[in-house]
């Protein structure tokens, strides 16, 4: 059973609602050593104990103390008080037959007594009660401070773990966020500066829809290309992007699959690592992975004029 | 004429010289709590010579078992209080062997806190404080009817959730969630009162 369920009882059985099944569970669960639930349990009691704190206070027959104190045995034993000692003692049997009255002289001067005492005792009743009011309530606040403070440490390690997968996906996120700024970033600043060139690329058959535009700003050695209308691919294929020098030599920069909602795409063609003069870019579809020299033909192709 | 110098003691330092054979301490906690012991008797038992005679028994049982006290279970007054109710349960319950039926200490549909108002000039040897009374009464106020009756008839009627949910024709989950209700609310005043 989970210590919720056993909680559960728990509650039942402090105000002693709870059937033997379940106090065994209980009993069970708390011998397996169960701090929480030991806590709740004494923290239960402690307060179900309070109900009787709330009747008024009733007031024994003043003889009844000194029968009580008559009938105690002079030593403690570990026996029972039995009935019958009871009886022999002269108290009342629990039986229905009327409390025997004290005789008069006795009760009289036992009510003396008890009003002399009485008289002496309100002057220390009040620090009397308030020290028994103060053990009471610091004993109650012990046990439902140990309860809640058990509670709390099993909450904090559940609440940690929670928090330990939380931080990481919100890490995550702020890193992926934080790409995306910067790119946006350059991206402005690219688009924002005199330097910045363009160019159109057309659709060829058969990808005639398709159509983009490659950006770049030379000072900033940054190129963006954008392309829309494009086909999806199966999965072993690839769109390759490709530089093509004033020779005629074919450069790969880059690979890309477009999203598949919106069949268009925006990347960053990768810079030949020599400076040399571009006249074209190219696009052609390719096996996944990419190929050294385009193997597909071109589907997508514009006119560029820059030294890189 | 000066009060018995074991009123000055606190319940566990009462309870520990119980222990060992103190008469003293048993007289000092009588004198402190057979007020509110005998209020519980008389509120399962409705009958106060038997409330009386369970309360010299209560008294003698902690007497004789004083070691039987287990300080980090709860205060003294918990214990005592707890015994007290055992034994009165108990005593219903044999009723109920010998009359074949079960005999509540009172009117099942009797309202809780008919019992548990304050009396309108309280007694000044209360011997508890009447601000944890106020709390546990205030408690009960915050509670409806079928709550208190519920917490009524498992505490001071001693019946088992399914003998509650039976008496009350109440579905057993009510009855459950009623009494653990009932119980945070209480905790809940006493937590504020500290
Ligand atoms: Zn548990």
């Amino acid at each position: 059973m989970q210590c919720t369920e056993i909680q559960e009882l728990i509650f039942l059985d402090a105000v002693g609602a709870a059937d033997e099944p379940m106090r065994s569970a209980v009993s069970r669960h708390l011998q397996d050593g169960c701090i929480e639930c030991q806590l709740a349990q004494t923290e239960a009691k402690a307060t179900a104990a309070m109900l009787p704190i709330g009747l008024a206070p009733a007031t024994p027959t003043p003889a009844l103390k000194a029968s009580l104190l008559e009938r105690l045995p002079a030593q403690r034993t570990s026996a029972t008080p039995t009935q019958a000692n009871v009886e022999a003692k002269g108290h009342r049997a629990a039986d229905n037959r009327p409390a025997r009255r004290p005789a008069l002289w006795p009760m009289v001067i036992t009510l003396a007594m008890a009003a002399a005492f009485a008289i002496v005792a309100i002057l220390s009743i009040d620090s009397n009660a308030s020290l028994a009011k103060d053990r009471q309530a610091e004993m109650l606040a012990v046990a439902t401070l140990k309860g809640s403070l058990a509670r709390d440490s099993i909450n904090i390690h559940k609440l940690s773990a929670t928090m330990t997968h939380l931080v990481l996906a919100q890490q995550q996120k702020i890193s992926f966020l934080q790409a995306r700024l910067k790119n946006a970033m350059a991206l402005e600043k690219m688009v924002g500066s005199p330097a910045l060139e363009m160019a159109s690329l057309q659709g060829l058959a058969p990808m005639r829809a398709a159509w983009g535009r490659v950006m770049w700003n030379h000072k900033l050695k940054m190129w963006k290309l954008c392309a829309f209308n494009l086909p999806a691919l199966p999965a072993d294929k690839t769109y390759e992007v490709w530089m093509i020098t004033a020779k005629g030599k074919k450069m790969p920069a880059g690979l890309f699959k477009p999203d598949p909602k919106t069949r268009s795409i925006m990347m960053t063609p990768t810079l030949p690592p020599h400076r040399q003069i571009m006249t074209e870019i190219a696009v052609t579809i390719e096996p996944a992975g990419g190929s050294l020299q385009p193997t597909g033909a071109v589907l997508l192709a514009g006119r560029i004029n820059s030294s890189l | 004429m000066t009060p018995p110098p074991s009123d000055q003691r606190d319940d566990y330092e009462l309870m520990s010289l119980l222990a060992q054979g103190d008469r003293d301490a048993l007289s000092a906690l009588y004198d402190k709590y057979s007020g509110v012991l005998l209020a519980l008797c008389q509120r399962i038992l409705h009958d106060l010579t038997e409330a009386e005679q369970l309360l010299l028994d209560v008294f003698t049982e902690l007497w004789l078992k004083a070691e039987r006290y287990d300080r980090d279970r709860g205060a003294p007054l918990t214990y005592l209080i707890t015994l007290c109710r055992s034994r009165a349960i108990d005593r219903c319950r044999s009723r109920r062997n010998k009359h074949g039926k079960w005999i509540l200490g009172g009117n099942p549909a009797e309202n809780v806190l008919s019992t548990l108002q304050a009396p309108s000039d309280p007694p000044a040897d209360a011997m508890v404080a009447g601000e944890q009374g106020q709390a546990v009464r205030r408690a009960l106020n915050a509670l409806n009817n079928v709550q208190r009756q519920v917490l009524e008839l498992a505490y001071y009627g001693g019946l088992s959730h399914s003998e509650i949910a039976e008496n009350t024709q109440l579905p057993l989950g009510t009855v459950k969630s009623h009494i653990r209700l009932a119980l945070i609310r209480l905790r809940q005043e006493l937590r504020t009162m500290q």
